[in-house]
């Protein structure tokens, strides 16, 4: 059944220029609010509309300028072989490349990388007439072709939304009758029927009814019509067939005698959903608008996967929900950016499957929907996002970082640079906070500054404790001791003894008071266990956690270092956060 | 072989003498038929004269579509055509070879050919004998997609000398796996109603002698309803037209008469041309009955559009308005009672107002030369001053075709250009009381024909074609009454 490829949106609400390819048959957007998700939604449910009609206003055009008209052009493949033929659309058909994912007008070009499928271009423009007008369109040089809304209907498109009502009628144009239709495509059944023939049948018994209560009154009326010559004799009451037939969606879905529009939101949602995935089943596009609308985070999560692996048509949904986002795939996500200053929207796609980008999806599902992300190395780098994030609203008095559109992320070691340059290609902007100690990572990081990505790094061959406990004046050294030793339970014996394993020469008795150099780097050492010359000859490795290798721990480490940060301004970790906030301010 | 049958084979043709009911055959199958089947034939006319049939015969119109060859490669090419480097289409001898081939490389192309399958499950092809090279291959091509039944008859290939490649039919049909189906055998044209039965068994001798090039004796053809009117050799051209119009005119006045079909012998000087005819036609048919029967791609068309175009851009529009554009589409002699190269010639007495108002009209015109208003001058000229078209049937062509271009803004010639299509794809009716030739009345029939200089024939194809058209009654002019229709004997 009928997918789109390709989809070209001009002069639309807040779109005014727009092209994109459609790789998967399960899309979801994803990005920040107002970067125009749900407007690629309503664009394409108004170009393959099965209503005769759609109400545009000025509002519906770029910039509300109604003298350049708006242009929604939606390309398919596996159209209905009802449209291909001659004297429907076969004449407009085009040639589309399932390996360049190109279109192609001349189809006698040789091409050499696969055959062509084909495919038919469904162009909507709307001029300041406001008045809709659907074609089939392609390059080649002959007239558009208008296309009906029956004809559109074949193409089983529909938009689940915050007007869901009228799903649950079985009028013509509405999900339901095209399910019906599906089901029995040869037979005219149509609804109207059935509707009809069931009020017929509801006439005949109101008309049995005599309204006594009634009577009096029209007893009344005769007498009056009578003495002026008017014979009524034979009036009674019964409904007027007419009132009965007019109402739109008369024939629709009931819980016992509850209409299903009076459900709640969440349920009508689900419902409406349920009936068009029994469409995609056979084929079908199904647009979704805020999936997670109305859910719990169980039912959300559950709806997404169903939705993903039950799927045989086309879906296209946005969200906010990282519950949604932790179901998917990589490349289940489109992510859209809209640059508010040039009103510039681009669209970013994950082509192929990355594992590793995958789990960051899984982990860090915050980063899908902010603009610009800091890749930490670990948790401890995370932690100190955190408190940075607090430093800066207390102390600074910024905005949080999620409203400048900036999020944090674990890129979980070893997987650092890639992560940040997958990120980096689907068009965030990228920065990298990170120990200076991996020779690996190391002769990475210039290849990542030329991609673009920033890096917020230690002095070399530093690790960012090093930097940290080489920096800090020695009352915040002496706070993070405290806070390490009731942390783990220890006493003070026991971190001595850790400390002065690293420690080269006689270890001073007052060590908590001896700032030296030295010290600094023995303590340091400790906190991440590093292997001694001696650990390494009996092939020992590390076993015993980091001390501030978790959210938490890393958390406090980053409020000890933000309440020294006046003191630390001219030392390298006070410049890394300095840089790093101008960054995110930038 | 009955229809059923015959629509069982996957690739089958049939020869089918004219009259003999080659067009109800298709009638027949279609009956049969599952899906839309495509009926190809060469004419206008017979695209016509097949639809008409249909619908009495009551078929579904969703179960067949009927077009030319023509037309329907037309249709593919426009539509899939990518490039600047069509010919166009005022150059037919170009165009329409470029167009064939085109769509042949088209249904070679599995996305264009599934169009056609998902579109048609049949073809049919009628008049096989007038195809050309290029149309058969096009055929050829479309009968390895779907089933492809044929029908034609050598003996009325008249188009192979304007078709520069002809085709060896059937020869060309056996070498391509299509089976022959027993030809038709009864002359239905002349059995059905009041037809004339006899003249039906005439024609069977005189096909046997012209498929043996055997000299044709018309007192053969005697019997009711068959008039054989010998010209006298030695009367003057002006005695002999009198001749003709005598007879013609007491024809064409009677009721009886009133399907009736002038044939004029197509020929070397211009013999039969439209030109010709429409002389032709001035001289006998005094009470302007006669339908000038023209040809759907006629040059003038086409070059009298271009000629509209260029005076917008002209440098001396006065005389090219006279010469390329007035005395193209009406008679010389009004247009040179009115007009000279600098414009309006100056009249006297009861024409001093007329002249005068002309005057006006044409300086509006050459202030500022448009569309709008040389459609204005050749309306006024018409409606006020009389002005008669050479053939009616080209100002009033030339009249639309103005308004579609001043309607869409685009040239004369464009705007020529999409009405003649129009024209083509709607197919067109002739009936009543016409004169043409025998190339464009192929595949018609006519209660009553009249054949002028029937000895002028220099083709056997072009007489059988001619005598053939006729149901009732034939009246054949001819200086002999021997007629030896082969030019190279």
């Amino acid at each position: 059944m009928a997918q789109i490829v390709h989809i070209s949106i001009k002069n639309f609400r807040g779109i005014k220029h727009l092209e994109t390819n459609i790789t998967s048959d399960f899309n979801c957007l994803v990005g920040r609010g107002d970067s125009c998700k749900t407007t690629i939604l309503h664009a394409i449910s108004s170009a393959l509309s099965p209503s005769w009609n759609l109400n545009f206003s000025d509002l519906d055009f770029y910039n509300c300028n109604i003298t350049e008209p708006f242009e929604i052009s939606i390309s398919l493949i596996d159209v209905p072989q009802e449209l291909i033929i001659e004297n429907k659309f076969g004449l407009y058909m085009r040639g589309f490349n399932k390996i360049t994912h190109k279109l192609v007008d001349d189809l006698l070009i040789d091409d050499v990388n696969g055959e062509l499928q084909e495919a038919l271009t469904i162009k909507l423009i709307v001029d300041s007439t406001l008045e809709p007008l659907w074609f089939v369109t392609n390059e080649r040089e002959h007239e558009d072709k208008q296309i009906s809304a029956n004809d559109r209907a074949r193409f089983n498109c529909y938009m689940v939304s915050d007007y869901v009502d009228k799903h649950f009628s079985w009028n013509k144009g509405n999900p339901l009758y095209a399910l019906l239709k599906n089901n029995s495509p040869q037979e005219e059944t149509s609804s109207k029927n059935i509707a009809i023939d069931a009020l017929r049948h509801a006439k005949t018994k109101i008309n049995e009814h005599d309204f006594e209560e009634l009577s009096y009154t029209i007893e009344q009326i005769k007498r009056e019509a009578a003495s002026i010559g008017l014979d009524l004799k034979n009036t009674n009451t019964t409904i007027d067939f007419k009132e009965l037939l007019s109402k739109e969606g008369r024939l629709s879905l009931h819980d016992y005698q509850v209409p299903f529009r009076l459900k709640g939101k969440g349920s009508k949602r689900l419902a409406s959903i349920a009936i068009q995935s029994a469409l995609t089943k056979s084929g079908g596009i199904m647009l979704i608008d805020e999936i997670e609308q109305g859910l719990e985070p169980d039912r959300i999560k559950l709806l997404s996967r169903v939705l993903k692996d039950e799927n045989h048509g086309q879906i296209f949904m946005t969200t906010h929900s990282r519950d949604v986002i932790t179901e998917l795939d990589s490349t289940d996500l489109i992510i859209v950016h809209h640059n508010r200053s040039n009103s510039d929207i681009r669209i970013n796609k994950f082509e192929q499957k990355i594992e590793n980008l995958q789990k960051c999806v899984r982990a860090c599902p915050e980063a899908f929907f902010a603009k610009k992300i800091i890749v930490c190395e670990g948790a401890t780098e995370v932690g100190i996002c955190r408190a940075f994030d607090q430093y800066r609203q207390r102390v600074e008095g910024k905005p949080p970082l999620s409203f400048v559109d900036c999020a944090y992320v674990d890129g979980s070691g070893s997987e650092l640079d890639s992560r940040a340059v997958q990120l980096n290609e689907a068009d965030f902007r990228v920065a990298i906070l990170c120990d200076s100690d991996h020779i690996g990572l190391n002769s990475k990081k210039s290849y990542l500054k030329e991609e673009g990505i920033r890096i917020f790094d230690c002095e070399i061959n530093n690790d960012i404790e090093t930097q940290i406990f080489l920096d800090l004046p020695w009352l915040g050294i002496n706070e993070l001791i405290d806070y390490v030793v009731k942390a783990n339970g220890w006493n003070e014996q026991i971190i001595k003894s850790k400390v002065q394993k690293y420690y080269e020469g006689k270890f001073p008795e007052n060590w908590l008071e001896s700032n030296t150099r030295e010290m600094r780097i023995a303590i340091a050492n400790a906190s991440t266990n590093k292997l001694t010359v001696e650990d390494k000859e009996n092939k020992r490795s590390k076993n015993k956690p980091d001390w501030f290798k978790r959210m938490d721990h890393g958390e406090h480490l980053g409020r000890i270092i933000f309440k020294y940060m006046p003191e630390l301004n001219l030392n390298v970790t006070g410049m890394i956060f300095n840089d790093l906030s101008s960054w995110i301010d930038d | 072989m009955d229809a059923q049958e015959f629509i069982e084979h996957k690739k089958v043709f049939r020869i089918a003498p004219a009259g003999y009911g080659k067009t109800y055959s298709i009638v027949e199958a279609l009956k049969y038929t599952q899906g839309r089947q495509l009926i190809l034939t060469h004419t206008h006319a017979g695209v016509s004269s097949i639809k008409e049939k249909i619908k009495k015969s009551k078929v579904e119109s969703s179960k067949y579509k009927v077009e030319t060859i023509s037309s329907f490669a037309q249709k593919y090419a426009n539509s899939f055509f990518v490039g600047e480097d069509k010919p166009s289409e005022d150059k037919p001898k170009i165009y329409h070879p470029f167009v064939v081939n085109f769509t042949i490389e088209l249904f070679k192309d599995s996305l264009v050919s599934k169009v056609f399958t998902s579109t048609y499950s049949g073809l049919f092809v009628d008049e096989y004998q007038d195809c050309t090279q290029d149309q058969h291959n096009m055929i050829m091509t479309l009968s390895n997609l779907v089933p492809t039944r044929i029908l034609g008859d050598p003996l009325q290939g008249i188009f192979e000398e304007i078709n520069k490649s002809k085709i060896d039919f059937p020869q060309d049909l056996l070498n391509n796996d299509f089976i022959e189906a027993p030809s038709l055998s009864i002359p239905n044209r002349w059995l059905h109603n009041d037809n004339n039965k006899e003249l039906g068994n005439k024609f069977i001798k005189i096909r046997d002698d012209l498929e043996k090039k055997q000299p044709i004796y018309l007192d053969d053809l005697q019997c009711s309803g068959v008039k054989i009117l010998e010209i006298d050799k030695k009367i003057s051209d002006n005695e002999r037209i009198k001749f003709f119009s005598a007879k013609i005119n007491s024809l064409l006045s009677n009721q009886v008469f009133k399907s009736l079909l002038i044939i004029i012998p197509e020929g070397d000087e211009g013999k039969g041309s439209i030109h010709q005819r429409a002389i032709f036609k001035s001289r006998i048919d005094h009470g302007n009955k006669l339908t000038l029967i023209e040809a759907i791609d006629h040059n003038s068309f086409y070059s009298i559009s271009k000629s509209l175009d260029l005076m917008v851009l002209g440098s001396k529009p006065m005389k090219y308005l006279k010469e390329e554009i007035l005395e193209k589409i009406f008679n010389v002699t009004i247009v040179n009672d009115w007009f000279n190269v600098n414009g309006v010639k100056s009249k006297k007495g009861d024409n001093l107002k007329k002249g005068q108002y002309l005057d006006s009209v044409i300086t509006e015109l050459l202030e500022d030369i448009c569309l709008e208003k040389i459609l204005n001058v050749l309306t006024i000229l018409n409606k006020k001053y009389k002005f008669k078209g050479k053939r009616p049937s080209l100002y009033y062509e030339i009249l639309k075709a103005l308004k579609i271009a001043i309607h869409n803004g685009s040239s004369a010639f464009d705007a020529m250009i999409e009405q003649r299509n129009t024209v083509r794809r709607m197919g067109r009716k002739i009936n009543g009381q016409c004169i043409g030739t025998t190339l464009l009345t192929k595949g018609l029939e006519f209660d009553n024909v009249v054949i002028i200089n029937a000895h002028e024939f220099t083709c056997p194809k072009h007489l059988y074609v001619a005598l053939t058209r006729s149901c009732r009654r034939l009246f054949i002019f001819s200086e002999k009454k021997i007629l030896t229709p082969y030019k190279l004997i």
